[in-house]
């Protein structure tokens, strides 16, 4: 027994064996660096990147200025500005929607927050930029990107038929929207 | 009565007073009961169902809201029936509704979806179709979305109990059940907001602010309204530096939570577009626009040439009730010591001067009476009708007696006792109500003290001869029949109302604008106060006086000293300081050479007046205002102030209540608080002021080294009056000489075009500030004149249709409303918008107190040609 870990030691079998690993790679082994930007990784299943907001398939936008997002993201990153729709009375939306993606940590917390599944995460990783400021995302940038991601859509249910039908009435039978009315 | 009960709440023993219903014992007992229609507010209704809770030996499951606590009761809010049940009912309620949360102003703020967290059960038994109403407009300031309405009945019991204006009711049956205006007519009622915010759910929500906000995203500060003297505790909720709501919290403040239109509605005009944000200064006929450094520099600069040529006695100052109190505070420092002129005014010129005068005269104090007063009265004598629309909150409190605790209410207005549809008014309430004709409330009063003198029983007590034998004096110039003739009102009525008043174990007397505003206002003052004396229903706990103040810190004016006539404090001023008409008139005569006019704007408040004239002779006119007024668009300097959203501070309310005022909102632009500006004009006033003067510090950190500062110098601070203390000073005043001039009789009106008009408040308004709020502007935009439909028929005018107004040579084309609560041969003119209207008026002052008289006046009516 001594006399085997005493000829290992005398003949620096370790380092051989670490030697034919080294061989091995060198030789024989297929490299695992990829060339990006030339080549991609197919990304795995449930990607958390960048936030994108989606459509239904007649493309009206889904989300309804509820204001969840905002107050489930935990590092502030979102800000919605909800109001009347000033096309249509009673339709509630988000006059102004702002992601900033330098404060977001892709948590998807806003996803889950979202009554009417507006939101998504996108494979989007992407984002390097030289200015900053385009990483500001307003909701036109984050539907756009919805666009090129998410090209199957859902299908408006059948209450929202009803509920758009229903202000569409009632902006042909004249119901004013509340903000005109204070103007008037 | 008030007895106590111990009961074993979910094991817990507790004590609670008798009569306590069952779901606030158990919030003592800190468990929350699930609700909806139960409100503190309201009368128990018990249709919701969803208060059940176990009583032990009882075979069914009680609504706590409706059962009392009583001895000995074991009660179980959580057992496994009472939960089964609860699910029960919160299943049916949300069988019907649309879950439509996120976008319902209410989400997150919504006690269905707070309680449907703790009672609902996973999933619903129903399959069928939601319930679905159509979409009505139901007004301009209030939403209504019934879909997701689970017929509590709070809105429609409130409008009707607290409010008692019944604009609301359920209309249809069954699961169709729905709130509405009666006969799904247009809402068209006070508008007090207070419907949105007893809603449990978002069926009734507030359109001025719809979808601009969620709850957990506002900003909310307590503060205290600026449109009137009652003193409303308001929370401003802003986001962004922009108010987008106002509400009140549930049993908070002098109002107890609840709002008027003006205070619920009235924002808009914090923030308003056309708002002053950088101090402007004249040159010709042009305004420039220069830093706040050169316009104090020369404000200053043209202030001490005038004084150092005309002396200090060429400068005067008038500053609006609307500031705070350590604003008016500083004003009058600024004046007095600073530049050391005894000319300094305020708006209380307008008429609550009187009221304050007269009761400090007569009882030492003027801080007699309280809401809690009023609301534990048994008999109200109310010198008001229009306390609906000036005071609303103040009038909250009168229903309040009246409805829930049955206190006999005595009208002597101008009014009829018939209400408009859908308004609430006080006439309506009252077990005697004395309709006098306009102008004629000194012969009311004079009518009344003399009932009360010719009765035995009622005029006995120890009143010093004195006193009596004046009193008795004053009211022996006219007989009843001559009373009658002239006010309208007989003996016989005058005896009831005066027994049901001196008969009173509490009585309390409210005056308004219609005493402290109109001819010989400060008489009438003294008069009711020897009414109040002779009917022994002051000087007692419980008792007294409440004299209403249109601003909101018109007492608080006169406490810090911002009229000639007192120091802070009450401590009578030395020295002839003018009056706001005095100083006009001295302006005019050249005497005055500079005003400083701090949110007044007297080319509007006094039209009859040749103000213009008085104005253009002054060599420097300094106005601080939030808007261009008529008056800061002549003025040499403007400086622009900002609004009670945006500044610290402290206001008084007409009960001489001290309520802090906090800033929601920062300044538009670079507007500054009145504080600042005048620190600002202070310390340059000081700093040029020749070597050897002692300099006044106008150093101040902030609003509360102001405060400290009023404290040291106000001798005995804010102390409240006691009982003895008035009956004291009554026994001292008994003791005196009183001089009142007899009431004047108004002459009849001849023939039938010919109307008595009266301009005054509407309750949509609250002076010119009012009239920028977009959600005020929505519910009245214009001057209209309204009338008994009996004078319209007989004229043959239709609603909406012009007529022309004529005094002299002054003519004005109003459109007419109809209004049953106008007298026939009345007009009322609310006075926020037309100025060619107060010119018809003629303008009087009082002989004591130098008050304006400039609301009521004769005009002929005549229908307008269509030409
Ligand atoms: S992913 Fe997380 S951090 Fe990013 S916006 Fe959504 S909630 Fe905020
Ligand atoms: S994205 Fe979704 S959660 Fe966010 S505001 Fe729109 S609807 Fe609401
Ligand atoms: S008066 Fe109008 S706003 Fe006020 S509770 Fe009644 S219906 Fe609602
Ligand atoms: S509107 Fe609101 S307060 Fe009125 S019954 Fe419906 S849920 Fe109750
Ligand atoms: S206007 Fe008067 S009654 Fe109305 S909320 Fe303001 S303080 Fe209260
Ligand atoms: S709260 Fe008791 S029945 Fe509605």
């Amino acid at each position: 027994m001594n006399l085997v870990k005493w000829s290992k030691w005398v003949f620096f079998s370790e380092i051989v064996k670490g030697l034919g690993v080294t061989v091995k790679h060198l030789f024989f082994a297929k490299p695992v660096t990829e060339q990006y930007p030339h080549q991609k990784r197919t990304l795995p299943e449930g990607y958390r990147g960048v936030i994108v907001h989606l459509r239904y398939d007649d493309l009206t936008e889904k989300c309804v200025g509820c204001s969840l997002c905002e107050a489930a993201c935990p590092s502030h990153c979102i800000t919605v500005v909800s109001g009347e729709d000033p096309h249509m009375p009673q339709r509630r939306i988000a006059k102004e929607y702002i992601l900033d993606v330098t404060k977001c940590v892709f948590c998807g917390f806003c996803v889950q927050a979202c009554p009417v599944d507006a939101l998504a995460s996108s494979p989007e990783y992407e984002m390097a930029t030289g200015n900053k400021r385009s990483l500001i995302m307003d909701k036109e940038a984050m539907l756009a990107l919805g666009d090129r991601y998410f090209p199957v859509r859902q299908k408006r249910p059948k209450y929202l038929d009803e509920r758009l039908a229903l202000f569409k009435k009632m902006q042909r039978i004249g119901f004013p929207t509340a903000k005109q009315e204070q103007q008037a | 009565m008030a007895g106590f009960v111990h009961l074993t709440i979910d094991g817990q023993g507790i004590e609670v007073e008798s009569g306590t219903p069952l779901i606030e014992a158990a919030k003592q007992a800190g468990a929350e009961i699930a609700h909806f229609c139960y409100h503190p507010k309201l009368k128990p209704d018990a249709n919701c169902r969803m208060c059940l809770v176990e009583i032990e030996k009882m075979p069914k499951l009680q609504t706590s809201c409706s059962t009392p606590a009583a001895e000995g009761m074991v009660v179980h809010t959580a057992s496994n029936r009472v939960k089964q049940a609860q699910e029960g009912v919160m299943s049916f309620l949300l069988g019907n509704h649309p879950l439509d949360c996120p976008e319902c102003d209410q989400g997150g703020e919504c006690q269905l979806q707070d309680f449907a967290h703790q009672h609902s059960p996973t999933l619903s038994p129903f399959s069928e179709e939601k319930r679905v109403f159509d979409k009505e407009y139901f007004g301009p300031l209030i939403e209504k979305e019934m879909n997701r309405c689970v017929s509590c009945l709070r809105c429609v019991r409130y409008c009707d109990e607290v409010l008692d204006v019944n604009a609301l009711g359920s209309i249809d049956r069954g699961t169709m059940t729905q709130i509405g205006g009666f006969a799904h007519h247009e809402l068209d009622c006070e508008f007090c907001g207070g419907c949105i915010q007893i809603c449990p759910v978002g069926a009734l929500t507030s359109r001025l602010s719809m979808y601009d906000y969620r709850p957990w995203q506002v900003k909310k500060t307590e503060t205290i309204c600026n449109y009137c003297g009652d003193g409303c505790e308001l929370t401003l909720e802003s986001i962004n530096n922009t108010v987008v709501r106002t509400s009140s919290k549930l049993g908070t403040g002098r109002n107890t939570g609840d709002l008027c239109v003006r205070g619920f509605f009235g924002y808009g005009a914090i923030g308003h577009k056309d708002r002053l944000t950088r101090p402007m200064i004249r040159r010709g006929n042009h305004r420039l626009q220069i830093t706040w450094k050169g316009a104090v520099e020369s404000a200053v600069a043209a202030l001490k040439k005038i004084v150092e040529t005309h002396g200090p006695g060429s400068v005067g100052g008038v500053i609006s009730a609307h500031c705070t109190n350590e604003e008016i505070y500083l004003f009058q420092k600024l004046l007095r010591q600073g530049i050391g002129t005894p000319h300094v005014d305020s708006s209380t010129r307008y008429g609550y001067v009187n009221a304050i005068t007269g009761l400090h005269k007569v009882f030492g104090t003027t801080r007699l009476a309280r809401y809690e007063d009023v609301v534990g009265a048994d008999v109200l004598l109310v010198f008001a009708g229009e306390m609906t629309e000036t005071n609303p909150i103040a009038a909250l409190k009168v229903k309040e007696a009246v409805r829930k605790h049955n206190a006999t209410l005595i009208a002597v207005d101008a009014y009829t006792k018939q209400s408009d549809p859908f308004r609430s008014h006080l006439p309506r309430l009252a077990k005697y109500h004395l309709q006098i004709l306009q102008g004629a409330e000194s012969l009311a009063i004079v009518g009344l003290t003399k009932a009360l003198l010719e009765n035995p029983v009622l005029s006995e007590g120890d009143f010093s001869p004195l006193f009596l034998e004046q009193v008795t004096k004053s009211v022996a110039l006219f007989s009843f029949e001559e009373i009658h003739a002239a006010t309208g009102i007989s003996q016989e009525a005058f005896s009831q109302a005066a027994a049901a008043y001196a008969g009173a174990t509490r009585g309390v007397l409210i005056f308004g604008r219609a005493i402290t505003g109109s001819e010989e206002g400060y008489i009438n003052v003294v008069r009711l106060a020897h009414l109040a004396i002779l009917a022994k229903q002051v000087g007692r706990p419980g008792t007294g006086i409440l004299a209403l103040a249109s601003e909101n810190n018109a007492y608080g004016a006169i406490a810090m000293g911002g009229l000639p006539e007192y120091l802070p404090g009450f401590s009578p001023a030395n020295g002839a300081g003018y009056t706001l008409p005095g100083m006009l008139d001295a302006c005019e005569r050249g005497e005055i050479k500079a005003l400083y006019l701090v949110g007044e704007n007297p080319l509007r408040s006094l039209p009859q007046k040749n103000v213009q004239a008085a104005l253009s002779k002054l060599d420097l006119l300094i106005c601080q205002d939030l808007f261009l007024s008529e008056t800061a668009a002549i003025a040499h300097v403007v400086f622009p102030a900002v609004s009670f959203a945006e500044k610290e501070g402290r206001f008084t309310n007409q009960e001489g209540e001290v309520q802090r005022v906090r800033k929601a909102v920062e300044p538009v632009g670079n507007a500054k608080t009145d504080l600042e500006i005048f620190s600002m004009m202070g310390a340059a006033i000081a700093s040029s002021s020749a070597a050897g003067v002692p300099a006044v510090s106008f150093d101040y950190a902030n609003s509360e080294a102001v405060w400290r500062e009023i404290m040291a110098t106000v001798p005995d601070g804010f102390h409240t009056d006691s009982a003895e203390a008035v009956s004291q000073h009554v026994a001292v005043y008994a003791q005196q000489a009183i001089e009142l001039a007899p009431p004047v009789v108004i002459s009849k009106r001849r023939n039938p075009d010919e109307f008595d008009l009266q301009v005054g408040q509407a309750l949509f308004h609250s002076g010119r500030m009012s009239t920028y709020a977009s959600g005020l502007t929505t519910l009245l935009s214009s001057a209209i004149v309204l009338m008994h439909p009996s004078d319209s028929d007989r004229m043959g005018v239709e609603e909406g249709e012009q007529v022309t107004l004529r005094a002299g040579s002054g003519t004005v084309c109003l459109p007419v409303k109809t209004s049953l609560k106008v007298q026939p041969g009345t007009l009322f003119v609310p006075e926020h918008f037309s100025l060619d209207v107060k010119r018809l008026l003629p303008l009087a002052f009082d002989p004591t107190t130098g008050v304006p008289y400039s609301t009521r006046g004769r005009v002929t009516v005549s229908k307008q040609k269509i030409s």
